[in-house]
């Protein structure tokens, strides 16, 4: 049982984000650019309906707190990354929330019916276990219904404690930033460039809860602005790189950087705990991130009340700005950011970061008047497929470049999306095989079949952040493209 | 954890198992339109569940949506990983006799399936059992030679074991085909049957000395037009490799498997084996590449191409250049550690004297091509890189 897995205070909301109105602020979609039109809907329409079989089958006796056990929280029956200390309604759905009583196990990455109380290894494939949210209740032999509370079944018998692997959380932004998952599911990071020249990077659980103190100062890290790889060795050295430590209010690990010029590539190498295999998170910044966060949203909303002269934040290289002429500049920031002065270790390398078309980071304006609506990026835009195969093979290519460019903008999160696009295309071509002339029929079935594996390949990378790998499944994903193109020559036009 | 309490963990695990699948219980959201009844089944069954069935070599069984729900994330690991089903050819499947790929569309299924809640569907929607395999795919063999019996200690995990058996033949005799049937079916892991040295020396040209390489699921292969020569009196080499599942991680195991012997009535081309392999060691290092190759210095039939038993994680493609600069892809795969096989190409390919044959081999990133939580089943690049063609002259 761990107890960080509760609510730090009673009443504090752990997830859902309010605004000052109390309602409920829109949730972003899991997927950049807001108009994927993926799993959003269709996860929680379902994940409605089995939470709520679920929730039907608790008897709740007693939310009084049980000696040796976590205590109760409430949960949404739609959203089960709303969790809750007290009574309430779903701030996004509504609904009554319902009681759950949640506690950390560990598991196995690929054979989750393993679920144990303490780190070790899989019995099954000897895998390290790796850190899981479960939710406890209480049975007896031959019924379904489970309780909340340990206690004696109509036999005298001792009811079975249940260990439930629990949904996992989203994966949206809390802080504006960038959002990875950790290879072992149960660690996720959130990297973000706030206007005074630090990367932040807040380390979470499964459901974006910020990991305690005490486990975030087990956590190494550094961010690297520039390295070197040898592509014959396969080894990576850094070039530039600025080390993690925990920031002032303990909530997140921070590097100083002398300049932040965007847009900006940085590479956070993370060991999560002493003993596991350090992972690397390829961010790409093309603008600020704005905190969207309740706190940093009151914060400023308390800093545009107080008219206060704001120092300006340290300027960046003039060489670096000289150096891009016609590239507008912004002003220096307007808002002071909250962030009480750190104790991180400064380094002084005055790197500027990608020089290329640069943009000085300045604080975000977010009271700005909205900007006009951008146009759909058609990367993250659903479309029918064609009706002919001449209309197929162009979609694949289409998508193809869109994947490639998404990688070159460093939107590992969205590459997914015109991966499985192309994916479905390629289900519908292999539907028409038949019209292919048959010496080539089986060279395309073959490739359509890896393009399927690729695509999934892609979403899997794209989730952990790993350019290298992202790119790696990308260019395999791309030369299939290509032989479906090629071998597809035999299709009448 | 200490051996016998990870017995009690492993049970422990099956009883969840039980648990976890009761209906309504499962907490994951069901995104997939595919059910199992209707959708997974029916390509379990065409694809899998030969393999995947209880006391085979594979430690879960695919044939229930009970006994496959637990499973579900290890079969998404391993699909996309391209892991399984153990096909390692790229490109064109037809050009071989003995293949075991997925449909795009179907591959799709397993992976949403199994990624999006494991819906289990109507069970009046399942399809009806699969027939057990017989033991012998080819038939009743015409000779079977029963290997020693062996034990598997219950502190042994995995053990190679080479048995020498006499063939008794009094003359020459040819062969068509050569099986294996495993004793125990769960922990004979692969095998290889070969002739015993001394009788035939295998080299370039030479005759081919290795009958068959079975691993589990594979159906033997017939030669056509052609045979392995089994010199009069020979010996065989029955080479298997146990390896327990978690499932009988601390049994005492007793294996007797023995080889089917498949002759052909009458005399015909002797398989010979044509092996390209580079003169300095393997580099080792993930990325690098090797070429290597040779020159035939005869006009040749290939009939079929293996590659080293224990090659992994290493992609191969042998290219035959002929003398009039026409050219052609005879293979490109990527082998995996214990699933070496014979690969029998539809129909063989007439290389003139002269043809050079080139191999290119090249470490891959692992890594990157398998998903995260994928375990590396042997070491990148671990293994000989070695390819073997089986040619006949052509007359």
């Amino acid at each position: 049982m761990q107890p960080d897995l509760q609510p730090a205070g009673r009443g504090r909301r752990l997830r859902p984000r309010v605004a000052t109105s109390g309602r409920a602020v829109p949730r972003p979609s899991r997927r950049p650019g807001g108009t994927l039109p993926a799993r959003g809907p269709l996860v929680a329409f379902a994940l409605a309906a089995t939470a709520l079989a679920v929730v039907a089958l608790v008897t709740v006796r007693d939310t009084a707190p049980v000696a040796g056990q976590p205590p109760i929280s409430m949960t949404c029956p739609h959203h089960p990354d709303v969790i809750e200390t007290s009574p309430g309604t779903c701030p996004f759905c509504q609904m009554a929330l319902v009681p759950v009583r949640l506690d950390r196990a560990w598991t196995c990455l690929v054979h989750p019916a393993t679920i144990a109380e303490e780190r070790g290894t899989c019995p099954i494939c000897s895998r390290q276990l790796v850190p899981v949210t479960v939710s406890l209740t209480w049975r007896c032999p031959g019924s379904i219904e489970e309780h909340l509370e340990p206690g004696r079944c109509a036999d005298g018998t001792a009811m079975t404690l249940a260990r439930t692997v629990r949904p996992h959380g989203d994966h949206n932004p809390r802080h504006g930033g960038q959002f990875f998952m950790a290879a072992d599911k149960w660690h996720h990071i959130e990297g973000a460039v706030p206007a005074e020249q630090a990367f932040r990077l807040y380390v979470y659980d499964d459901y974006s809860r910020p990991l305690p103190l005490e486990e975030l100062e087990r956590v190494r890290g550094r961010v690297v602005a520039e390295e070197d790889f040898d592509p014959e060795t396969r080894t990576t050295t850094d070039l530039v790189a600025f080390p993690l430590a925990v920031g002032a209010d303990g909530t997140y690990l921070e590097a100083r950087l002398d300049a932040v010029v965007l847009p900006a590539e940085l590479t956070a190498k993370i060991r999560f705990a002493p003993g596991l295999d350090e992972e690397r998170f390829d961010f790409t910044f093309t603008k600020p991130s704005l905190d969207t966060s309740p706190e940093a949203t009151a914060a400023r909303a308390a800093a545009s009340e107080t008219v206060t002269p704001v120092p300006p934040a340290p300027a960046a290289p003039e060489a670096v700005v000289a150096s891009a002429p016609g590239v507008e500049t912004a002003e220096p920031p307007a808002v002071e950011v909250s962030a009480p002065p750190s104790p991180i270790a400064r380094v002084s390398a005055g790197t500027a970061l990608r020089p290329a078309t640069p943009t000085v980071l300045t604080a975000p304006e977010p009271e700005a008047a909205p900007a006009p609506v951008p146009e759909p990026d058609p990367a993250l835009l659903a479309e029918p497929i064609a009706e002919t195969i001449p209309g197929m093979l162009d979609q694949l290519r289409a998508r193809n470049a869109q994947i490639g460019d998404l990688l070159e903008r460093g939107d590992l999160t969205a590459v997914w999306f015109p991966a499985f696009q192309a994916k479905d295309v390629a289900i519908a071509l292999e539907s028409r095989l038949e019209e292919l002339d048959p010496s080539g029929r089986e060279a395309t079935s073959a490739a359509l079949q890896r393009l399927v594996r690729l695509a999934w390949l892609i979403d899997a990378h794209g989730d952990t952040g790993n350019r290298r790998n992202v790119t790696a499944a990308y260019e395999a994903f791309s030369t299939t493209v290509d032989e479906v193109i090629a071998d597809a020559g035999g299709f009448p036009p | 954890m200490t051996r016998p309490a990870r017995l009690v963990f492993a049970t422990g695990i099956l009883a969840a198992m039980a648990i976890a699948v009761q209906p309504g219980l499962a907490h994951k959201a069901i995104t997939s339109p595919y059910t199992f009844n209707e959708d997974v089944a029916p390509i379990l069954r065409e694809h899998c569940v030969a393999c995947h069935a209880d006391g085979t070599a594979a430690p879960m069984s695919l044939r229930t949506h009970t006994e496959t729900v637990p499973w579900a994330a290890s079969m998404l690991v391993e699909l996309v990983a391209g892991h399984m089903p153990p096909w390692s050819v790229e490109g064109d499947a037809s050009r071989f006799r003995n293949v075991k790929v997925l449909a795009a569309r179907d591959l799709d299924v397993l992976l949403t399936w199994a990624a999006g809640g494991t819906p289990a569907g109507p069970s009046a929607a399942a399809p009806p059992p699969a027939p057990v395999p017989p033991a012998w795919p080819l038939g009743e063999p015409d000779v079977t030679l029963s290997a020693p019996e062996f034990t598997l200690r219950a502190d042994v995990g995995q053990d190679v074991q080479e048995f020498r058996i006499a063939t008794g033949t009094r003359e020459d005799r040819w062969l068509r085909a050569v099986d294996v049937r495993p004793g125990d079916t769960t922990i004979v892991r692969s095998a290889t049957v070969a002739v015993a040295q001394g009788h035939d020396a295998t080299g370039p040209g030479g005759v081919e000395r290795l009958l068959a390489l079975w691993v589990p699921g594979d159906r033997p292969v017939p030669a056509e037009g052609a045979a392995f020569r089994l010199p009069a009196g020979a010996e065989l080499v029955l080479r298997v490799h146990y390896r327990k599942t978690w499932l009988r991680e601390r049994d005492v195991v007793r294996d007797r498997s023995a080889v089917g012997l498949y002759f052909t009535p009458a005399r015909t081309e002797v398989i010979r084996a044509v092996t390209l392999e580079p003169a300095a060691a393997h580099p080792g290092s993930p990325g690098a590449e090797v070429r290597f190759g040779r020159t035939l210095d005869a006009d040749m039939q290939v009939l079929a191409i293996y590659p080293a038993p224990g090659l992994h994680d290493t992609t191969l493609t042998v290219h035959a250049t002929r003398p009039d600069g026409t050219g052609e892809t005879l293979i490109a795969f990527r082998p995996q550690a214990d699933w070496a096989r014979r690969y029998w190409l539809s129909e063989p390919v007439v290389l003139p004297a002269g043809t050079r044959l080139d191999v290119r081999a090249s470490t891959d990133a692992a890594a990157a091509l398998a998903p995260p939580g994928a375990l590396p089943r042997a070491p990148s690049g671990a293994g000989d890189i070695r390819v073997t063609l089986n040619v006949i002259p052509v007359r």
